[in-house]
């Protein structure tokens, strides 16, 4: 690829102002290579992932195994596309995945990106039920299409475009399961959708006995149970599926990012039996949602890859094994930090939560960007720190007082007591400069 | 860069040592000239003929309301303005010109100095506030710059005209007007003159370049300032040789 | 009007940005340019062939101004290339937008060895051969932060309000050979350091701006210029601000 010019490009013709804060605070990186859990800019720095692209890049940067099927799918002279007709990789893969879940699931929608896998599920929802409410846990990042936009946590994302959103879609609040027993006596709804670990508000972990709850009250009022798993499913958690640390099967599981290994942009909402069928079952409505790249040969090849891979039950092994020395590590040179109000972990899932700041100095406004107040400034700052000692590192999407955890799940040993120790290091820091004693 | 052609300006005592260098300087780089005079006719007329096309007008410009009409009609005979330059300079505020000491100014004297020195400069302003949009550079002093011996008035009056460029780059800016004061240390020629031998000595020994400015070194930064500037405003620019 | 015809000029950092509209403008006024570049191959390579274009000799120099051995490196092959010297321009530098709470030493000795040591290594290496011969001239490029109080990274500031000091003794120690020492301050640019603005820093800088608008680097480079020709013949040890009235 050529020099600078695709670099500043970028801030010109497609996020200029993403383009100058990365500017203002020194993350304007020229990332021109990267290979598993690395990556290196055009001036030579090296940095560790630990943003794994949140959580597309589960098997690291350029995945010899997912580009070798890539490849050898370029090579075939079969269709790569195939529309209104019957489609052998989104058949494979569908049937792959429907293994992989478990019963009772049984169909599967492909799309090209998480939101429109969600979008997927919610259209088929109030179209199997008849009924036009949609229920979904507040908190939630489900992407940033209309449909996926309507339930979205309040805020950011979702304000300017609150005309735009669908009228029957209703927040119950995360956890809360005499919340959603109410929601649904007032109104039984297509679906209730949420994530089992809610990632953008801060990691937040649904109980099993909450989701347990949520099932047998959707299964009484005829509502399905979505479960958004683009982030938490295919090993993140140490299992093939979050659903799999409970009881409970949904209704609907959407799956998304890392099946694509990064590389590629494929999506699934998977459905258990007859849902499809109900929703979509005659021939006029067969086709009415649809989409044209969604299932297509490359992406699905990857996707079957990428379950190939899973199937063994290796990887996720290696992640407990991981979240195991992570958690020990972490305990380690977190306990008794003053800075520090919770971490939590699940796999390689995580995030560590942290106080506010209390130096005046450390603030956004300290920092000379007071647009951004009244949000908390502690996570952007380890955030910062981390990137000194060669980390790069994400804060929360709806809550920047939690740095995430989500690094590659083929990350090593090593690299992982090094986050812990660069941790330490950036955390003493942050005490000594941003907390006062 | 922008073209010399087409360029006139006015300048407020073209007749003296260093208002002539400016014409001078001026018409070099193409620009149309009118300026004033008031004692020194003959000098106006020498000019007049080194300079063809030049304009010259005796004017008073110890009289505030005489100066603001010179600006007027001066730019009407030349069919438009780029820039005004005042050069014109009283050094004394005593009776008897000299280079005084507080003691030895006179009220009467000290009023006249300012009002050449300062109102004319004034006022030639206020009238280009109105509609004139170009550069406009006011002749100061190391005097009025520096912390350098020198009589009170003339340091005050030249300061003045510091502070005066200041508050008119503000004022005047949004209309595209550039407003600076170059301020010389001692020349060859000229005010310094006045200076008292004593103070022309330690002036050399102090002054880097270990000599005295020429006066062509001075219009010619005027002449820029007026002519090719574009962004500088709200400057005074010392021009001393390091001193 | 070609103010520099048949001059010898240097100038640090001239491959991209102020440094490279310096180097155009000294060529078109008639100087034969050399520039040093840090790292930037293709932008150096780009420069030195509009240069070459104007018509005069251009030569490119891969050099850390800060770095004494490569300056005198340099220096050296001036000397045998053209005899000599008659322009300076100090412009190599940088800048980080760090706020006080993260403004830590490695970055304040790094500001200030590119930004400060750099200019006087670099000017001593040339005055070696300006005093000599008896002439020359030296422009430091500063900035309006070192040397009026506006909002601005504490490690840049303080280093081009060195560089105004530096100017000021140096022009002083060096005036009797005959040599003459300025510094250009210019306020915020188009594409400039101060790019990394945000954006209500910049609208309130604009406010307050008398001419309402940031400069050009050809503005910049014009007065460059000026400040190099003998039309400043008698402007030494002087900070010279243009920052349309701030």
């Amino acid at each position: 690829m050529a020099g600078s010019e695709g670099f500043d490009s970028f801030s010109r013709h497609v996020n200029p102002a993403l383009g100058r804060f990365l500017q203002i605070v020194g993350r304007d990186y020229r990332f021109v290579h990267a290979q598993d859990c690395t990556l290196r800019t055009s001036l030579g720095e090296t940095l560790t992932d630990w943003v794994g692209g949140f959580g597309a890049l589960s098997f690291g940067h350029n995945p010899a195994f997912a580009k070798a099927a890539l490849a050898d799918a370029l090579q075939s002279t079969a269709p790569h596309l195939y529309v209104d007709a019957l489609n052998p990789f989104a058949g494979r893969l569908a049937a792959s995945l429907v293994q992989a879940a478990g019963e009772p699931f049984e169909t599967c929608f492909f799309a090209n990106g998480g939101a429109e896998a969600v979008e997927a599920a919610l259209k088929a929802a109030v179209a199997t039920t008849g009924r036009p409410k949609i229920l979904y846990a507040e908190g939630g990042y489900h992407g940033t299409t209309l449909g996926a936009l309507g339930c979205m946590a309040e805020g950011l994302y979702r304000e300017p475009f609150e005309a735009l959103l669908p009228h029957g879609f209703q927040s119950v609040p995360f956890g809360d399961s005499a919340a959603l027993a109410h929601a649904l006596a007032r109104e039984p709804a297509a679906a209730f959708l949420l994530e089992p670990i809610q990632m953008e508000a801060g990691v937040r972990i649904a109980s099993s006995e909450y989701l347990v709850e949520c099932k047998r009250l959707c299964a009484a009022s005829g509502s399905l149970l979505v479960f958004d798993e683009i982030q938490t499913g295919l090993a993140r958690t140490g299992k093939l599926f979050a659903f799999q640390h409970t009881p409970v099967q949904p209704d609907v599981l959407i799956v998304g990012k890392a099946l694509g290994a990064g590389l590629v942009p494929i999506s699934a909402a998977v459905f258990a039996t007859g849902i499809w069928q109900r929703a979509y079952g005659s021939l006029l409505r067969s086709e009415i949602h649809n989409s044209t790249l969604g299932g297509n040969a490359l992406c699905c090849a990857v996707g079957l890859a990428v379950l190939e891979r899973l199937a063994k039950g290796e990887l996720s092994e290696q992640v407990r094994q991981r979240s195991a020395q992570l958690s020990a590590g972490l305990s380690r040179v977190l306990e008794r930090r003053r800075s520090v109000l919770r971490v939590s972990l699940r796999g390689l899932l995580g995030g560590i939560q942290l106080r506010p700041v209390s130096h005046p100095w450390a603030t956004w406004a300290g920092l000379g960007m007071p647009e951004l107040e009244p949000r908390p400034s502690s996570a952007a700052l380890l955030v910062q720190r981390l990137a000194k000692l060669g980390i790069l590192a994400h804060v929360c999407g709806h809550d920047w007082s939690v740095l995430r955890i989500e690094p590659p799940l083929t990350v090593s040993a090593q690299a992982c007591d090094e986050f812990v120790a660069a941790l330490s290091l950036s955390l003493d820091w942050l005490e000594e400069n941003a907390f006062d004693k | 860069m922008p073209s010399t052609s087409d360029k006139s300006v006015v300048v407020f005592g073209g007749s003296g040592t260093v208002g002539r260098a400016i014409v001078t300087a001026l018409a070099a780089d193409g620009a149309k000239v009118a300026f004033t005079y008031f004692r020194n006719e003959a000098a106006a007329h020498a000019l007049l003929e080194s300079v063809p096309g030049s304009v010259a007008r005796r004017v008073d410009l110890g009289s505030a309301s005489e100066a603001a009409r010179a600006v007027v009609e001066l730019r009407a005979e030349l069919g438009g303005l780029t820039a005004f330059v005042h050069a014109a300079t009283l050094t004394s505020a005593a009776a008897e010109p000299k280079f005084e000491s507080i003691l030895e100014a006179d009220e009467a004297a000290l009023d006249r100095l300012l009002a050449v020195n300062v109102k004319s400069a004034f006022f030639a302003c206020r009238e280009l506030a109105r509609d004139f949009t170009g550069n406009i550079v006011l002749l100061g002093s190391i005097d009025g710059a520096k912390s350098v011996p020198a009589p009170a008035a003339y340091a005050a009056s030249k300061g003045a005209l510091s502070a005066l460029a200041r508050a008119l780059s503000k004022e005047l800016g949004p209309r595209g007007v550039k407003i600076n004061v170059v301020a010389p240390g001692v020349l060859e020629a000229g005010s310094s003159r006045s200076l008292p031998d004593s103070l022309r000595a330690e002036y050399l020994k102090h002054c880097g370049l270990r000599r005295y400015g020429k006066v062509e070194e001075i219009a010619g930064l005027v002449a820029w300032l007026a002519l090719q500037n574009t962004y500088i405003t709200g400057q005074t620019l010392v021009v001393d040789g390091a001193l | 009007m070609k103010l520099l015809g048949g001059q010898r000029a240097l100038v640090t950092g001239g491959s991209r940005g102020l440094g490279r509209a310096i180097v155009l403008a000294l060529a078109r006024h008639g100087a034969k340019v050399a520039f040093t570049y840090a790292r930037n191959e293709e932008a150096a390579e780009r420069t030195r062939q509009d240069a070459t274009a104007l018509g005069v000799e251009v030569l490119a120099f891969r050099a850390d101004a800060a770095d004494n051995p490569a300056t005198e490196a340099v220096v050296r092959s001036l000397e045998s290339a053209w005899d000599g010297l008659d322009v300076l321009v100090n412009n190599a530098a940088i800048t980080q937008n760090l706020p006080l709470a993260l403004l830590e030493e490695e970055d304040f000795d790094r500001v200030m060895r590119v930004n400060v040591k750099g200019p006087f290594l670099t000017s001593r290496a040339v005055l070696r051969t300006m005093i000599r011969r008896k002439s020359g001239v030296i422009v430091n490029i500063g900035s309006l932060a070192g040397a009026r109080m506006i909002e601005a990274p504490i490690h840049y500031t303080t280093s081009k309000a060195a560089l105004i000091g530096m100017t000021e003794a140096m022009a002083k120690e060096v005036a009797r050979h005959g040599i003459r020492v300025v510094c250009l301050a210019p306020g915020l640019l188009e594409d400039g350091l101060g790019r990394n603005l945000p954006d209500h820093r910049l609208a309130d800088y604009l406010k307050h701006n008398a001419l309402g608008r940031v400069g050009t680097f050809e503005e910049v480079a014009q007065v460059c210029v000026l400040l190099a020709s003998s039309r400043s013949s008698y402007i030494s040890g002087e900070t010279l601000v243009m920052d349309g009235g701030v």
